[in-house]
């Protein structure tokens, strides 16, 4: 025990090493491509639209990850605050004339404020509740989108009044201003991550996904911290629906608030690291690469309808070869070659 | 004052009785260990002191205020901290962050880093590991870390929970020695053993079997008893 002599010296806390310096670099020269990318020779609307398809997919990947990958509490149904942020959006606008750029944070404040009450509700009890909640209460908003079709359009959707580029009301007909703005959302949403890895929320919502007993044995309220995260969750997830509404100009009920929406969400983190701050960007961005690469490959081919089995096949592999992510693979490797233990999944 | 007083505990799960009728206290400077066999009710009683379940009947006091109702996190802060069985530890947090997340709600005149020296004073083991993710500690380490953490709450009352389970026997002396040391230091230590070598170095303490008190008093009363010799042999 104490007694042991131990032989490495103290590593000295808070200096980035020379590996971090390298991944910033690396991080700084992505964002500066993918900033840039209009500029270059080769760059059209199709290209820059599945940019744009990306980062919105990494941010809804990123706003999950906050609630199931940091704070270890399992969303089936995070469609729910997907569509409050674009219907919300949507409607403030068609209905009152409020522009996205202040209807996106009234929407993503309703959707912080759903969550608090599914989460008052469930986080008080142990278990699958919270999971259970999320899906019947993202079934629930389907049907409600779908029935009051005086205000939401019902089954056909929810489009937007469109006025060609107006930069005042978040419309653009190039894709080039939603790039930018998508970018500094994924930016904005790692800073978020970054800082919940690091800072006094983020730890103690770290040690509730860790061992909530003992979290609570060691003065973290865990109820409330439970409460805080999903509603930061929530409302990253509704910012990224208002992207998703102002690119397409349009939603439905399925697409909001279906089951397959809430799944996709979650497959940026599960795929590329659960709990880390890069995880949801590598999965969403493998993701679209593969879903585009296999759409194109089996048109050119003759094969409609390959592509979905076929990005379905890549995906299982993943999850098959590397359960705890890309990210988490590439470190229990290291820490093998290293000669340790590999662990279970987290850092950054 | 008394920092602890345990009054006509009753703690049930359903129909079955856990504990049934215990009274005890704790005063400064104490070491009072618990003894038992599996099952006599003894993690009953912590859990119910720091709040993780709701004694059914009795009184829970501490330097006379009710810890009746309280959160497990407000028992925390009151400076009861309790080292639950099996080395609760954060598995994918450094160990130092597992030290901080005891200090993140606390209104404490020390700073985070006076308190963490203060630990890593008692575990230098600690300190070498600090950046370390504790599931890659080994078992002892991972102890000390679980104590470490609590001692980070600056406590009164330091509640362990069978700290020597699946440590050897080594292990468990040096341990021991550890809890020595950090009574000296102030804090009072409320211990629930099943190993009941960790007598040597208490002041009083109680047997439990079925949840029902079967003997309690000093440190002498203790070692000279048929009960505890019997447990002891494991009979």
């Amino acid at each position: 025990m104490a007694g042991t002599i131990d032989s490495g010296a103290p590593v000295p806390a808070g200096l980035p090493g020379r590996a971090e310096f390298r991944q910033l670099g690396y991080g700084v020269a992505l964002v500066a491509l993918v900033a840039c990318l209009p500029l270059l020779p080769f760059a059209n609307s199709y290209l820059i639209g599945i940019v744009v398809r990306a980062l919105i997919f990494i941010a809804l990947g990123q706003a999950w990850n906050v609630i199931a990958g940091i704070g270890g509490q399992l969303s089936l149904g995070h469609g729910v605050f997907f569509g409050l942020g674009a219907y919300g959006t949507g409607l403030l606008f068609n209905d009152f004339g409020i522009t996205p750029w202040v209807g996106a944070w009234l929407a993503a404040a309703l959707a912080g404020a759903v969550a608090v009450v599914i989460g008052a509700i469930t986080f008080r009890l142990r278990g699958i509740y919270f999971a259970l909640a999320t899906v019947v209460i993202s079934l629930a908003f389907e049907k409600l989108a779908r029935f009051y079709f005086a205000l939401t359009g019902g089954d056909t959707g929810l489009a937007v009044n469109f006025r060609g580029t107006a930069p005042a009301v978040m419309q653009w007909r190039e894709p080039e201003a939603f790039l930018w703005i998508s970018l500094a959302v994924v930016l904005a949403f790692y800073a978020v991550t970054r800082w919940l890895l690091r800072g006094n929320f983020g730890l103690a919502l770290q040690a509730v996904r860790d061992d909530e007993e003992a979290a609570t044995s060691a003065g973290v309220n865990v109820y409330r911290t439970k409460l805080l995260a999903l509603l930061l969750s929530a409302a990253m997830t509704a910012l990224a629906g208002t992207l998703h509404l102002q690119f397409y100009l349009s939603i439905d009920p399925g697409t909001a608030f279906g089951l397959s929406q809430a799944i996709q969400i979650q497959l940026p983190a599960l795929i590329g690291g659960l709990g880390t701050a890069g995880g949801p960007i590598i999965g969403g961005a493998i993701m679209i690469l593969l879903s585009e690469g296999t759409n194109v490959a089996s048109s050119r081919l003759g094969l409609d309808g390959v592509d979905v089995l076929a990005y379905g096949i890549v995906l299982l592999l993943i999850v098959l070869k590397a359960p705890v992510g890309i990210l988490g693979y590439i470190k229990s490797k290291r820490l093998q070659r290293s000669g340790r233990a590999a662990p279970a999944g987290g850092g950054d | 004052m008394t920092l602890l007083a345990v009054e006509s505990l009753r703690v049930a799960y359903g129909d079955l009785t856990a504990v049934h009728d215990i009274s005890f206290s704790v005063e400064p400077g104490e070491i009072f260990v618990l003894l038992g066999a599996n099952g006599a009710g003894k993690t009953s009683v912590l859990r119910a002191i720091s709040g993780l379940l709701k004694p059914t009947r009795g009184t829970l006091n501490s330097e006379g205020v009710s810890l009746l109702g309280l959160r497990p996190d407000q028992v925390a802060h009151l400076g009861i901290a309790h080292v639950p069985e099996g080395r609760r530890i954060f598995p994918n947090l450094t160990a130092e962050e597992n030290l901080d997340v005891s200090f993140i709600r606390q209104r404490s005149k020390e700073t985070l880093a006076q308190l963490r020296d203060r630990v890593y004073g008692i575990f230098p083991r600690l300190a070498s590991r600090r950046r370390q993710t504790a599931n890659t500690m080994s078992g002892g380490e991972q102890q000390m870390l679980a104590i470490g953490r609590a001692l980070m709450n600056t406590p009164k009352l330091l509640m362990l929970d069978e700290p020597s389970l699946g440590l050897s026997p080594l292990m468990t002396e040096l341990m021991f020695e550890q809890l020595a040391r950090i009574r000296d230091q102030g804090a009072s230590i409320l211990l629930v053993e099943q190993n009941a070598s960790c007598i040597d170095m208490a002041t009083r303490g109680l047997l439990l079997a079925n949840g029902h008190t079967m003997l309690s008093g000093d440190h002498a009363k203790l070692r000279d008893s048929d009960f505890v010799r019997r447990a002891y042999l494991g009979v």
